[in-house]
C-alpha cells in the first residue's frame, strides 16, 4: 500500500501520467487503479479552442491499459467500458479498441451488449473513429460465423441520418460502409440472404420514405439507371443505390438458393409502391432461371409495354433474355401489341414516336423473331415490318435506355489531323466553304472544332499556308478559321520558322469585314464560328511576334505597313467597350488592369505597336546605336520619333484604364526610347496622373509598371508615386489588384533598402510606412525577399549589407508583434555571421515560426551549427521546445532532434551542455518520446 | 530524518557549511541532487542543507519556524524558476516591491510613534501589517493563488483535464502543507509533532517538481519491475 501511495505521487504529473499507463502492464493494478484513484472515471471531453474555432480532443491515457488488458480481464475492462459516457473520440477509439482486443468466446458471449454499446458510441457527436472499429467488429462475427451478431451490426451501421441531410445519408462514412459490403457481405448472403434482405429492405425504404414523402413515384430511373452495374448509374455515393446494389446481389443468390421464398418475395415487389423494388424483381426474374415463370408473366403483362411504367429498361433487357422462353402463340400475341403500337395521343411528331418504339421492340427481339419465322410462317410478316421501320431511319440511339446520359468532350472536329494533313490549302477551303454549317447540332462537330486542328496542321505546313493566304480572303469563311490560319503561323514564327511574309501581310491588311461581325441564329453558334473580332486580336498577336524575332529580316516596307496598320487598329478597334469593361474588368472585380488588357484588341495592338517601336530602334544603323554603348539601360536620345505623336494622343485619348496598364508595364522599355518623352508626359499629368479624377488611370498605369524590374533611375522618377502607393496599402485585400502588384511593390522597396535609396532608419520614410501600413502577408513577403537576397549574395560578415540587414531586424523585432518575425528564420542558413553572435536576434522570433515548415528551418539550422556554437544551438532549441505548439509539430523531424542531441553530446563535458541535452530529453521525454532517453547524460 | 554523523557513507555525504558532515536521507539526498541540477548556483541545494541543518538543532527553539521559513524560500525560489510566478498579471517586479516595502515601514513606524497605547499599538501595527501583505502578495503575483501557483508546477492547463481527481487530490494536499509551513512561520510555534512528517510529505512534492522527466519515469520503471519480480516470485 505505501508503495501505491508513492506511485500515486509519481504519477501526479500529466507527463508521467501518460508514461505509467503507456508502460504499465500488470493486471493487478487494476482494481487499485479503478477505486482508489478513480483513474477510468475521470475522461477529458472535448474542448472548444480559445478563438472558439477548433474542438479539441486529449488522448485519455488509462485506455492504453485498458487495451492492454482486456485479452487478460475482459470482465473488469468490459465493466469499465459501460460505464464511459463521452464524446471524446479518442476515447472511443480506444475503448473500441479494447473491445476488439478481447478473446473470442468473450464477444460471442456478450455480443449483445456490445453491439449496444458501438450503437451507443456510434451516434455519439464526432463518431468518425468509431466507425471503422465497428466495421472492424463486423468483420470479426463475420469471421467467427456468429451471423446473427454480424447482421445486429450491420444494422446498426446501415442507419441514415433522416433529420440531418435533405437527402438521407450514412452517419457512417461511405468509405467504410462500402469496404465492408466488399469484403464481408458474400459470406452474409451465401448464409443468411433472407435476413440480409429484410434488413438492408427497411432501411432503403426508410431512405425512400423521407426523401420522396407524399410523392408518387420514387424517381429511381433518376438515381439509378439501370439495376444492373452500368456506365449509366452515377454512383454518387447515394446510399439507396449501395442499398441497391446489396438488395439485388442478395436476391440473386437467395433466388438460387430458396427460389420459391425468393419468388414469394419478389412477386409481392412487383406491385410495391416504390418503383425500385418493381425493378428489382424484374431484373432478378431477367437473371434467375429459377424465376422463369414470373419472367414470363412480366412479358404477357400488356400494360407494361409502350405505357411508360417503371423499369421499362429492365423490361426490355428481360425481353432480349427470355422472350425466347414463351410459347409461340404468346409471342404472336406480344407482336400483335407491338404492331399495335403505343396508346394514340395527339402530340407532335406521335407517328414517329410510335415507329421508333416499335423498332425498338423489335430489334431487341429480332434474333427470336427469325429463329421462329423458320417454322411460323406468322412471323415473316413482323420481320418485313422490321424491315420497313429500319429504312426510316427511326433507330433510337439507345436500345435499351430510353433516355441515356451523355456528356459533352468539347468541340468536335469532323474531319482528322491526317485529312487535314493531306488536303492542299485550296482543297481545305473548299472543304470549309461547303460543309459544317449552323445551325450546328449540340456537341456535334463543328467549325471550332475542325479549327483547332486546322491551327497545328498551319503551324506544320505554314510555307504552303503562307503563301496561299489570299485563299483565306473569303466571306464564306467562318472566323473560326482565320483565327486558327493566323494563330498556327504566330506558332510557327515562335518555332523559329520562315516563310514568306508579304501574301500573310496582303491577308490581314484587306478590310475583310472590320466591324461587321456574322449573323448568328443561336448562341451558342457564336463559340462554333467565331468572331472577326477574336481574328483582329490573332493578327495583332501576330505582328507582335514577328517584331519580337530579330532572327527574321523585316524590311522598312514591312515595318512601315504593320505600323500603320496597328495604329489604324489602336484608332479604330471597338474592343474593349466602356460598358464590357465595366461588366467583366475590374471593376467587376473579375480581374485585373494588365490581364484585361492583354485580353482586348486594343490592348493586344498596343503591346505589339510598342514592341514595333524598339524593333525599329534595333533596327537602326551601327553607326547610330554605337553611343549607346556602355551607357546603361536608359542611354540618352530619341529612338521613337515615328510613334511619339500617336502614343502621346492615344495617352490622352484612351478611355479604357486596362489599355492604359499598357504605357505602365513597358515604362523601361518607353524610357529607353525617349526619356525626355517620358519626363514630359509625367510632368503634364499623362502619365501616372496625380490629379484624383485620373485616379484610375494612374492605378493602371501603376499595376501595369509593377510587373517590371527595378531600375534606380525609374525608382527616382516615381518615388511619389511610390509613396502614394504604400500610403494606399490596405489590410484586406483587394480584387482589383492583380497579387503581382503587391508583390511587385514590396519587391522593388526591398530592391530600394538593398541598394541604399531607402532606410529604415528614416522616421516617416516611405520604408517605414510601408512596415506600418502592409498587412503581415506582404511584411513577410518583404523579410522573405531579403531572405533570398541573403541567399543569393553570399555575403561578408563585415558588408555594409549585411549591417543594414541586421539594422532592419534589430528595428523590426522591436516593433513588430506578429508572425512578420517567423519570416527572419529564411535568413538563417546564408547568414555570414556566427550563431553566437545573432543567438539574441533568433531567441525572439521562435514564438512566432509558423507550425512545421518554419520550425524545420530552425532545427536545421540548428544542426548545422550545433558542433560550432554548441551552446547557442542547444539555447535555441531549448526556446523552440518552450513553444507548447512544437509537441505536435516537430514529430516528423525527430531524426534531425536526435541527430542534434547526439553531435552535442560530443561536448558533454561542458557542464551548460550536459545541462542543455538533459532539459531537452527530459522535455521530449514530457511530450511522450521516450526514445530519446539514451541520450541523457548521467552527472 | 537526516542526523548529525562521523560515520556517513561517500555517495550520502555533504558538508555544512561549519564543516559538520551531514546525512541526508535517500529522499533529501535525491532533492539535493535534483536542485543541484536545476539551479546551477546551488542556491537551492543550499537552502535545502539548512533547512536539514536547521531541524537537526534540537537545541534550537525557533528551529520549526526557520526551517518553515526556508522551506517557504526553497518553494518560491522554485516557482519563480520554473516562471509561476511570472505572471502577464503581475504588476510590480521584485526590486520595485523591495523599495515599496522599506518605505512602507518607514511611513508606518512614523504612525506607529503616533499612537501611546502599546496595546492598541500592536494591534494597529499587526493589522496594518497583514493589509500590506495581502497586497504586496496581489502586486507580486498578481491574482493568483499559491495553490494555483503550486498545482501549477505540476499540471499545465490541458494536463489538469487527464488527472483524476484523487490523483489531483493529493497534489492539493501538499499545497496545504505549504499553507501549514507559512502558520508556522508566522506563529512561531515551538512544538510540532507533525512537523517532520509534513516535511517528508512534501519532499515528494519538491522531488517532482524539481526533478527531469526521465528522473521520474526511472522510478515508475522501477516500480512497475518490481512489481514483475514481486509477481513471479508469488508464482
Amino acid at each position: 500500500m505505501k508503495n501505491l501511495n508513492k506511485l500515486a505521487i509519481l504519477i501526479s504529473k500529466p507527463e508521467h501520467f501518460e508514461y505509467f499507463f503507456k508502460k504499465v502492464n500488470d493486471p493487478d493494478l487494476f482494481d487499485w487503479l479503478d477505486k482508489e484513484t478513480g483513474a477510468f472515471d475521470h475522461i477529458p471531453g472535448p474542448v472548444l479552442s480559445e478563438d472558439g474555432k477548433y474542438i479539441r480532443f486529449s488522448p485519455w491515457w488509462p485506455a492504453q491499459y485498458l487495451i492492454k488488458m482486456s485479452n487478460k480481464i475482459p470482465d473488469k475492462v468490459f465493466l469499465v467500458l459501460k460505464r464511459i459516457k463521452t464524446d471524446n473520440y479518442f476515447v472511443l477509439d480506444d475503448s473500441a479498441q479494447a473491445i476488439l482486443n478481447m478473446p473470442t468466446d468473450f464477444l460471442l458471449k456478450n455480443a449483445k451488449e456490445i453491439i449496444h454499446l458501438f450503437d451507443n458510441w456510434l451516434y455519439t457527436k464526432y463518431p468518425k473513429l468509431i466507425q471503422e472499429r465497428a466495421a472492424n467488429l463486423f468483420k470479426e462475427y463475420i469471421d467467427l460465423n456468429s451471423f446473427d451478431n454480424a447482421l445486429n451490426l450491420l444494422n446498426i451501421l446501415s442507419k441514415l441520418l433522416v433529420e440531418k441531410y435533405k437527402k438521407p445519408g450514412f452517419e457512417m462514412e461511405i468509405f467504410y460502409y462500402n469496404e465492408l459490403i466488399k469484403n464481408s457481405i458474400p459470406k452474409l448472403i451465401e448464409n443468411v440472404p433472407e435476413k440480409l434482405i429484410k434488413i438492408i429492405k427497411i432501411h432503403l425504404r426508410r431512405a425512400l420514405e423521407k426523401e420522396y414523402k407524399g410523392k408518387k413515384s420514387d424517381l429511381s430511373e433518376l438515381w439509378r439507371p439501370s439495376i444492373e452495374s452500368s456506365s449509366q448509374n452515377w454512383g454518387h455515393d447515394d446510399p439507396k443505390e449501395i442499398f441497391v446494389q446489396l438488395i439485388r446481389d442478395t436476391m440473386e443468390a437467395l433466388s438460387k438458393i430458396y427460389p420459391s421464398k425468393a419468388s414469394v418475395i419478389l412477386k409481392r415487389w412487383l406491385t410495391d409502391r416504390f418503383s425500385i423494388f418493381q425493378r428489382i424483381t424484374i431484373h432478378c426474374t431477367r437473371i434467375c432461371d429459377s424465376q422463369i415463370d414470373l419472367a414470363k408473366e412480366i412479358i404477357m403483362e400488356k400494360e407494361r409495354l409502350f405505357s411508360g411504367k417503371p423499369g421499362y429498361h429492365e423490361f426490355l433487357l428481360l425481353l432480349k433474355n427470355k422472350f425466347k422462353e414463351i410459347s409461340e402463340e404468346n409471342k404472336l400475341e406480344f407482336l400483335k401489341w407491338v404492331e399495335e403500337g403505343p396508346k394514340k395521343d395527339n402530340f407532335e411528331g406521335f407517328e414517329d414516336y410510335k415507329k421508333r418504339e416499335q423498332l425498338r421492340i423489335l430489334i431487341i427481339i429480332s434474333d427470336i423473331i427469325k429463329e421462329s419465322a423458320k417454322t411460323k410462317k406468322e412471323f415473316d410478316y413482323y420481320l418485313e415490318l422490321l424491315d420497313k421501320l429500319n429504312i426510316e431511319k427511326l433507330k433510337p440511339e439507345n436500345l435499351t435506355f430510353t433516355h441515356p446520359h451523355v456528356s459533352w468532350v468539347g468541340p468536335t472536329s469532323s474531319l482528322t489531323k491526317e485529312e487535314m494533313m493531306k488536303m492542299t490549302p485550296d482543297e481545305f477551303v473548299d472543304w470549309i466553304k461547303n460543309n459544317l454549317q449552323p445551325p450546328f447540332e449540340m456537341m456535334g462537330p463543328s467549325p471550332e472544332g475542325v479549327a483547332r486542328i486546322f491551327q497545328e496542321v498551319v503551324k506544320e505546313k505554314h510555307i504552303e499556308y503562307a503563301n496561299a493566304a489570299d485563299k483565306f480572303l473569303d466571306d464564306k469563311i467562318w472566323p473560326a478559321y482565320l483565327c486558327a490560319y493566323i494563330r498556327g503561323l504566330e506558332e510557327a514564327i515562335k518555332e523559329g520558322k520562315f516563310f514568306d511574309l508579304e501574301p500573310v501581310l496582303r491577308f490581314i491588311e484587306s478590310p475583310l469585314k472590320f466591324h461587321e461581325e456574322p449573323e448568328i441564329k443561336l448562341r451558342h453558334d457564336t463559340f462554333d464560328i467565331g468572331q472577326y473580332s477574336w481574328f483582329r486580336g490573332a493578327t495583332y498577336n501576330f505582328i507582335e511576334e514577328v517584331v519580337k524575332k530579330d532572327e527574321l529580316s523585316l524590311i522598312e516596307n514591312f515595318m512601315e505597313r504593320t505600323r500603320m496598320l496597328l495604329m489604324d487598329s489602336i484608332e479604330r478597334d471597338e474592343d474593349p467597350t466602356e460598358a464590357e469593361e465595366k461588366q467583366y474588368g475590374p471593376d467587376a472585380q473579375n480581374m485585373d488592369y494588365v490581364t484585361y488588357c492583354i485580353n482586348s484588341n486594343r490592348g493586344k495592338a498596343l503591346h505589339a505597336l510598342i514592341q514595333h517601336a524598339l524593333r525599329f530602334a534595333r533596327m537602326r544603323s551601327e553607326e547610330e546605336k554605337k553611343d549607346e554603348k556602355g551607357k546603361g539601360p536608359f542611354p540618352p536620345g530619341e529612338r521613337m520619333n515615328l510613334y511619339k505623336e500617336f502614343l502621346s494622343k492615344r495617352l490622352i485619348e484612351e478611355k479604357s484604364p486596362s489599355v492604359q496598364s499598357s504605357y505602365g508595364q513597358f515604362l523601361p522599355y518607353v524610357f529607353y526610347l525617349d526619356q525626355e518623352w517620358v519626363k514630359q508626359m509625367k510632368e503634364n499629368d499623362k502619365l501616372f496622373p496625380k490629379t484624383k479624377e485620373k485616379n484610375k488611370v494612374w492605378e493602371a498605369h501603376w499595376q501595369g509598371y509593377l510587373f517590371n524590374n527595378f531600375y534606380d533611375r525609374l525608382y527616382e522618377l516615381l518615388k511619389e508615386d511610390y509613396k502614394k502607393a504604400v500610403n494606399n496599402l490596405v489590410q484586406v485585400s483587394d480584387k482589383k489588384k492583380s497579387f503581382h502588384e503587391d508583390e511587385g511593390l514590396v519587391q522593388h522597396l526591398m530592391i530600394a533598402f538593398w541598394r541604399k535609396i531607402e532606410d529604415i532608419k528614416e522616421k516617416e520614410g516611405t520604408l517605414n510606412t510601408f512596415f506600418k501600413k502592409a498587412s503581415l502577408e506582404l511584411r513577410s513577403l518583404a523579410i522573405r525577399f531579403l531572405g533570398d537576397g541573403v541567399k543569393e549574395n553570399k555575403l561578408s560578415k563585415d558588408s555594409d549589407e549585411w549591417a543594414r540587414l541586421k539594422d532592419l531586424w534589430k528595428d523590426r523585432l522591436k516593433k513588430a508583434q506578429d508572425a512578420e518575425l517567423a519570416n527572419f528564420v529564411t535568413w538563417l542558413k546564408y547568414c555570414p555571421d556566427n550563431l553566437d553572435d545573432i543567438v539574441e536576434l533568433i531567441i525572439p522570433i521562435v514564438p512566432y515560426l509558423y507550425m512545421g515548415y518554419q520550425e524545420e528551418d530552425l532545427l536545421e539550422y540548428i544542426n548545422e551549427k550545433i558542433e560550432i556554437n554548441t551552446k547557442s544551438s542547444l539555447l535555441l532549441l531549448d526556446e523552440l521546445f518552450k513553444v507548447k505548439e512544437s509537441f505536435v509539430n516537430i514529430h516528423f523531424r525527430l531524426d534531425l532532434i536526435k541527430e542534434i542531441l547526439t553531435k552535442a553530446k560530443k561536448y558533454k563535458d561542458i557542464p551548460e551542455v550536459s545541462k542543455h541535452i538533459n532539459q531537452s530529453v527530459n522535455r521530449l521525454g514530457e511530450m511522450g518520446y521516450y526514445d530519446f532517453k539514451d541520450l541523457l547524460i548521467k552527472e | 530524518m537526516s542526523q548529525s554523523s562521523s560515520k556517513a557513507t561517500a555517495s550520502s555525504l555533504e558538508k555544512s557549511k561549519d564543516n559538520k558532515l551531514l546525512k541526508f536521507t535517500p529522499k533529501e539526498l535525491k532533492l539535493y541532487e535534483f536542485l543541484r541540477t536545476l539551479d546551477g548556483s546551488g542556491k537551492l541545494a543550499r537552502m535545502l542543507e539548512g533547512v536539514v541543518i536547521v531541524l537537526l538543532d534540537k537545541n534550537n527553539p525557533v528551529r520549526f519556524a526557520q526551517a518553515a521559513n526556508t522551506i517557504r524560500c526553497l518553494t518560491d525560489s522554485i516557482l519563480d524558476l520554473k516562471g509561476q510566478t511570472k505572471r502577464p498579471h503581475k504588476l510590480l517586479d521584485t526590486k520595485t516591491i523591495s523599495v515599496l516595502e522599506k518605505q512602507f515601514s518607514k511611513i508606518l513606524s512614523i504612525a506607529l510613534g503616533n499612537i501611546s497605547d502599546p496595546k492598541e499599538r500592536k494591534e494597529t501595527e499587526e493589522s496594518v501589517v497583514a493589509k500590506f501583505r495581502q497586497l504586496k502578495n496581489l502586486l507580486s503575483y498578481g491574482t493568483k493563488t499559491k495553490k494555483d501557483q503550486l498545482l501549477g508546477l505540476l499540471y499545465h492547463k490541458d494536463g489538469l483535464r487527464i488527472i483524476p481527481k484523487n490523483l489531483q487530490d493529493s497534489a492539493e494536499k501538499l499545497a496545504k502543507i505549504y499553507h501549514y509551513f507559512a502558520e508556522v512561520l508566522h506563529e512561531h510555534r515551538e512544538d510540532e509533532p507533525d512537523f517532520i512528517n509534513k516535511w517528508v510529505y512534501f519532499q515528494d512534492f519538491l522531488i517532482i517538481v524539481a526533478s527531469g522527466f526521465f528522473d521520474i519515469a526511472k522510478e515508475i520503471d522501477q516500480f512497475l519491475e518490481d512489481r514483475t519480480i514481486n509477481n513471479e516470485k508469488s508464482k
